[in-house]
């Protein structure tokens, strides 16, 4: 079935794209790298430091402003997105002094010229405000890149949701057409006008329901539940003609949720393939079982059929349940709400239905 | 008089080309059968002269259930809409006729096999090309005795060839099947199954180790400790699969 597709497209999605999301880290060290030459140019050409002291200098002030930045991008996915302007404010201060401090101390231990020393107490105001700058501006922009990156995430979510809800619009189609259903019915039907006229009449009242009602839910992507059984009902009546002589259905459903809130298109497939496999998974009668019940807020579902352990299902079966989960996914967003059990002769599919949000 | 079995497992279907028959008195149904098994054993005790086979069925399918009766009887198929199988019907020339059934049709289709023109000949060509189509399937019906077993292929050990037919082996025990060990080399997933020598088929996850052999020969260990030649080409087969 179309729904392993679906499963398919949904996965490659979530694998191709955090990489499209990424920024590689590479040309912020190419940055970091020139911009710490840039520095050490300029204290040798202006302030006439010779080269091995100005690189000494430029390497210390400069990695522990870098270590300060990785920091403060670090913490700013964790700080409350209220007030965040003004957090980055304050931090990259706090970052900004203390960073050029700690790089103070270390170089003046590493380089015992007292010259360089006086040179280097008087420059800190400008080493500070050029720290604070920098922190400030990549705090900023990662600020903003966070945002962004937000946004393109969302954005994809959604046109992926959109996809899958275009696919699942054919699959749905797919489901109504039925064209094996359809078939059999009518070889039915044509088998009854010889035998059993006045049943051929029923049961062509009985399919223009199914189909009536097939049509006008298409649209509708709630129903109540009592809707929903009323409809299955009409395709259970169609499918007693046909296998009558092996079928039992058994549907219990409690009063008080008949007016509970359910998608559509979420039974209906589950019966159909409770039945399918009930019958041609095993020989001899068969009893199916809905049972719905409430349950807190929620309301259970639990569908029962026969099945033969010993039985390899033929490769072009399968339930169609990968689908199911998919839906249910993008209509709850959760993914517990489907769960199989497989007895030695039975097979069960419990369905929490959540309310409606 | 001839002899007929209607299969399917819908007693509405058959009521009709119960009715559809009435006009062909040299025609006799002799029973009729709701599934695949009720079938073997209906062809084995009347050997009939034709049975109309619904392809839909439980357990078992009417193409998995011809592969199971031996001489194979004429078939008229009688099927819902199905794609795979039209097109292995079309392919084949042989006579299927679709749900609902009309009585013109019917019977045309029982006319041409009373003139002779249905052929088993063509239906063994349909079983291979069906099982080719639909080569996914994931198991192998036998028979043992009386009674039909499912095999899941990925039960299967090896295959091997034995004379005209292929012995498949499983850990539970060998069956035979009349088949050809070039039709489960084709219609065997080819990233499991590999034709490691002339009259071996092997299941890949069953080799523990590869042991050099004769000269360009090579030994498959499998996990039960059993030893299966592989050839030289059959080597090279492995080479790839196994990216060694």
């Amino acid at each position: 079935m179309n729904c392993d597709y679906l499963a398919c497209r949904y996965n490659s999605f979530l694998l191709t794209n955090p990489k499209a999301l990424s920024i590689s880290r590479l040309p912020l060290a190419g940055v970091a790298i020139l911009w710490t030459a840039a520095y050490a140019a300029g204290l040798h050409y202006f302030f006439a430091l010779d080269w091995q002291t100005a690189g000494i200098d430029s390497f210390f002030f400069n990695l522990l402003t870098l270590i300060a930045l990785v920091f403060l991008n670090g913490i700013i996915s964790y700080l409350p997105r209220s007030a965040i302007f003004q957090i980055v404010l304050g931090v990259a201060l706090v970052f900004a002094f203390s960073s050029q401090w700690i790089a103070q101390q270390a170089v003046r231990q590493l380089i015992p010229d007292t010259t360089y020393h006086d040179f280097v107490n008087q420059s800190m105001p400008v080493r500070w405000a050029i720290g604070f700058i920098l922190l400030l501006a990549s705090g900023v922009a990662f600020v903003f890149y966070t945002r962004w990156r937000e946004i393109a995430e969302a954005q994809a979510r959604d046109s992926d949701t959109r996809l899958l809800a275009r696919e699942a619009e054919l699959y749905k189609l797919q489901l109504q057409l039925q064209p094996h259903f359809l078939f059999n019915s009518l070889n039915s039907i044509n088998a009854l006008i010889l035998i059993k006229p006045d049943q051929a009449r029923e049961m062509v009242q009985q399919l223009s329901d199914f189909l009536r009602l097939t049509i006008s839910r298409a649209d509708e992507p709630w129903i109540s539940l009592s809707q929903e059984l009323a409809y299955l009902q009409t395709y259970l009546a169609i499918e007693k003609v046909r296998f009558g002589h092996r079928l039992e259905i058994n549907v219990q459903v409690e009063d008080s949720i008949k007016d509970f809130t359910i998608p559509t298109l979420v039974l209906q497939p589950l019966l159909e393939n409770a039945i399918k496999f009930g019958l041609y998974g095993t020989t001899g009668k068969i009893t199916i079982q809905l049972i719905a019940e409430s349950k807190d807020s929620t309301v259970l579902i639990k569908i029962t059929n026969p099945f033969d352990a010993d039985m390899q299902p033929s490769a072009r079966s399968g339930f169609g349940l990968t689908g199911l989960q998919r839906r249910l996914y993008l209509l709850y967003a959760r993914n517990d709400l489907m769960q199989t059990t497989q007895g030695n002769d039975t097979f069960t599919v419990n369905l929490i239905i959540p309310p409606r949000s | 008089m001839i002899k007929a079995i209607l299969i399917d497992d819908e007693p509405l279907s058959r009521e009709i080309l119960k009715r559809y028959l009435i006009h062909f008195p040299q025609i006799e149904i002799v029973e009729e059968c709701n599934d695949g098994f009720e079938g073997v054993k209906a062809i084995q005790q009347h050997q009939p002269g034709i049975i109309f086979l619904d392809i839909q069925m439980p357990k078992i399918n009417g193409f998995e259930m011809l592969e199971l009766v031996n001489p194979m009887p004429p078939v008229i198929f009688i099927t819902a809409f199905d794609e795979f199988a039209l097109k292995a019907f079309e392919a084949n020339a042989i006579d299927y006729l679709l749900k609902p059934v009309s009585e013109d049709r019917f019977t045309k289709a029982v006319q041409k096999f009373l003139d002779k023109s249905t052929q088993p000949a063509a239906t063994t060509s349909l079983l291979n090309a069906m099982s080719q189509t639909v080569s996914q399937s994931n198991r192998i019906v036998v028979k043992t005795g009386s009674k039909v077993k499912i095999i899941p292929v990925h039960d299967i050990q090896y295959l091997e060839a034995d004379d005209d037919f292929v012995k498949i082996v499983t850990a539970e025990g060998t069956y035979l099947k009349n088949k050809t060990m070039s039709f489960y080399e084709q219609s065997l997933d080819p990233h499991q199954f590999v034709r490691v020598h002339r009259s071996y088929i092997l299941h890949i996850s069953q080799i523990t180790k590869i042991e050099p052999y004769q000269k360009e020969t090579h030994l498959a260990v499998l996990k039960n400790g059993q030893q299966i030649p592989i050839s030289k080409t059959g080597y090279g087969k492995l080479k790839v699969i196994l990216g060694i």
